[in-house]
């Protein structure tokens, strides 16, 4: 069943349609969340919690402007964020303004470069180096604090906060090089 | 738009790690990538043109008894008996001995190392060994051999198809890596090999971090594996005695009394130059593995061990020599350091010491001994004349020994 089909079902009120969703994705959902969440109940709360979000959001879910699977592994990572802050095993932190700058006004506005950044900050964190990559994304889409990720990684936190200083620096050069700045 | 979070946020996440891309128009496809005697966290086959899009599996695997993964609406039954006597299994035992051998095999074959060097630390199954609960149709799956060097033991698992056929293709020619439930506490496992009809995989854990002893058994689940697009669900459940364990076999040192020597070396931690003085007490080596024993100066934590003796290493070894420049470039290390505080001498050279993993064990007298893993690059511990570790560099063999390469 194709993604559309799968959204038509839902739309309609169909709850196959949440069946079939739930067996293209859970794996990824799994996968998304086990990556934020190391307790079991709370990932299994986090999957089940992705999937009644998608589907109580499901009128909204618009297909041009993303695919189901992108939505549905988005949602995974909020429901995974989300259930790391309740939990008191877990440290977590949030982010400075301004570290969370990039330093530049990224156009996402205008669907064309939007696209074009999305690209570009795609291709810039997938050719970092290993384990920079993975530290950059528990840093910037799962948002575990650089304590956490210390750990997760076995390295110091000073270490963390290096890489994530200069992987920010070269994400911002890619961008001005070759995307879409206001 | 300017945070960093909501620009990611709209971005899928198989994009950003690139799992899950088509990525044809790199020339990685078309790249010989040559990992030769570095270990990753899997075997990786030198892979040349059109074989490197040949990969990419990727499985859901518990372990220690308990699924993580799972989704909650669903029950995943006990591991199957180590043994299974139903009469599904149509392969005999001889036949099963033998596929299992092959493709165990394959690992080694693909990077053209020596599988008979690590063959002796190797136990190849004759026997079905865990068992397809549910689901997985069409697919084979079970653990076909176990590889234990103390402290690391290697669970090593193969998924075929039942009627011969090709698994599905990879988009990528990097093995998606298998997410596990920490039920042992430290373990990993690296993705899959795609051979065709068939992939394998490891599943490695230590034993000093899970207190498993001799004929421990481990508890397996797997409930997915997925091939690109292309995912297979279902509950495959093993219990693997993991044997008695194996042990470094050459010693050097090790009592009281005896020093190897006094050493420095110039490590690194935080991006930092760090002095490291020690003692060295003990080598102990074998064709899958290397040990030092050592009594520092000063004290550090596991975190920092790990990083002055693993971490560094460990990353620049993933890198060609012109990548590493830039590497210690961007992470901010001389690049004229040298990475390797162990070097293996064989042939008359010193080479770095490249390995898959590493483990700290604290010992009661003070001394912590830092393994070494070679698993699935292992060399003969006959050829090896001498240790370094930092400044130190033991003499094993008589000169008259010395082999030349080739």
């Amino acid at each position: 069943m194709t993604d559309r089909e799968i959204l038509e079902l839902m739309k309609a009120n169909d709850s196959r349609g949440l069946d079939e969703l739930i067996k293209a994705y859970k794996g990824s959902v799994e996968r998304v969340v086990s990556r934020i969440v190391v307790n079991r109940a709370d990932c299994e709360e986090a999957v089940q919690d992705t999937f009644y979000k998608v589907w109580k959001n499901r009128e909204s879910i618009d297909l041009e402007k993303r695919s189901l699977k992108g939505y549905v592994n988005m949602v995974a990572a909020g429901c995974g964020v989300d259930k790391l802050r309740s939990s008191s095993s877990t440290d977590y932190d949030t982010l400075s303004a301004e570290e969370n700058d990039i330093g530049v006004e990224v156009d996402y506005a205008d669907q064309t470069a939007r696209a074009i950044n999305m690209k570009v900050i795609a291709e810039c964190i997938r050719d970092m180096k290993s384990p920079d990559r993975e530290i950059f994304i528990d840093r910037y889409y799962y948002r575990l604090s650089v304590k956490e990720i210390a750990k997760r990684h076995r390295v110091k936190d000073k270490k963390v906060e290096n890489i994530l200083s200069r992987r920010k620096e070269r994400l911002r050069k890619a961008l001005l090089k070759k995307g879409v700045i206001l | 738009m300017r945070k960093i979070t909501e620009l990611l946020q709209e971005i899928p996440l198989d994009e950003l790690t690139g799992d899950d891309v088509m990525r044809a128009d790199k020339d990685t496809e078309n790249k010989t990538i040559t990992m030769e005697e570095k270990e990753s966290s899997r075997p990786r086959a030198k892979r040349t043109g059109t074989a490197a899009a040949a990969v990419a599996a990727c499985a859901v695997v518990a372990i220690g008894g308990t699924m993580l993964f799972a989704n909650n609406r669903q029950s995943f039954d006990p591991p199957a008996s180590q043994v299974s006597t139903d009469a599904e299994d149509s392969i005999q035992t001889e036949e099963l001995y033998e596929r299992n051998l092959t493709l165990a095999k394959l690992a080694y074959e693909t990077c053209d190392c020596d599988f008979e060097l690590a063959s002796p630390y190797k136990t190849v199954f004759s026997e079905r060994v865990g068992r397809i609960n549910s689901g997985f149709e069409g697919l084979d799956i079970r653990v076909i051999s176990v590889t234990s060097c103390y402290p690391f033991v290697d669970i090593e698992v193969a998924v075929e198809t039942l009627d011969g056929s090709d698994l599905p293709p990879a988009p990528a020619s990097n093995a998606v890596e298998f997410t596990c439930d920490a039920g042992l506490g430290n373990f990993s496992v690296g993705g899959m090999d795609h051979y065709g009809n068939a992939a394998t995989g490891t599943i490695r854990t230590s034993l000093i971090r899970n207190g498993l002893d001799d004929n421990a058994q481990v508890n397996i689940n797997i409930s997915q594996v997925k091939f690109g697009d292309t995912v297979y669900n279902g509950n495959f459940g093993a219990a693997v005695d993991i044997g008695k364990i194996n042990y470094m076999d050459k010693t050097v040192g090790g009592s009281e009394e005896r020093s190897l020597g006094h050493g420095t070396w110039e490590g690194n931690i935080n991006g930092e130059n760090t002095a490291v003085e020690y003692e060295l007490k003990k080598v102990q080596y074998c064709n899958v593995g290397v040990a030092v024993t050592l009594d520092m100066e000063q004290n550090y934590d596991d975190t920092e061990l790990y990083e002055l003796f693993n971490n560094f290493a460990g990353q620049l070894a993933y890198y060609d020599p012109e990548g590493l420049e830039q590497y210690a470039a961007d992470v901010g290390i001389d690049p004229d350091m040298d990475p390797y505080f162990v070097k293996v001498w064989r042939y008359g050279v010193p080479r770095p010491l490249l390995f898959s993993d590493m483990e700290v064990e604290r010992n009661s007298d003070g001394t912590i001994t830092l393994y070494y893993k070679k698993t699935y690059h292992p060399f003969s511990s006959e050829d090896i004349h001498g240790i370094q570790a930092g400044s130190i560099v033991m003499d094993l063999l008589p000169v008259a020994n010395l082999k030349t390469e080739g």
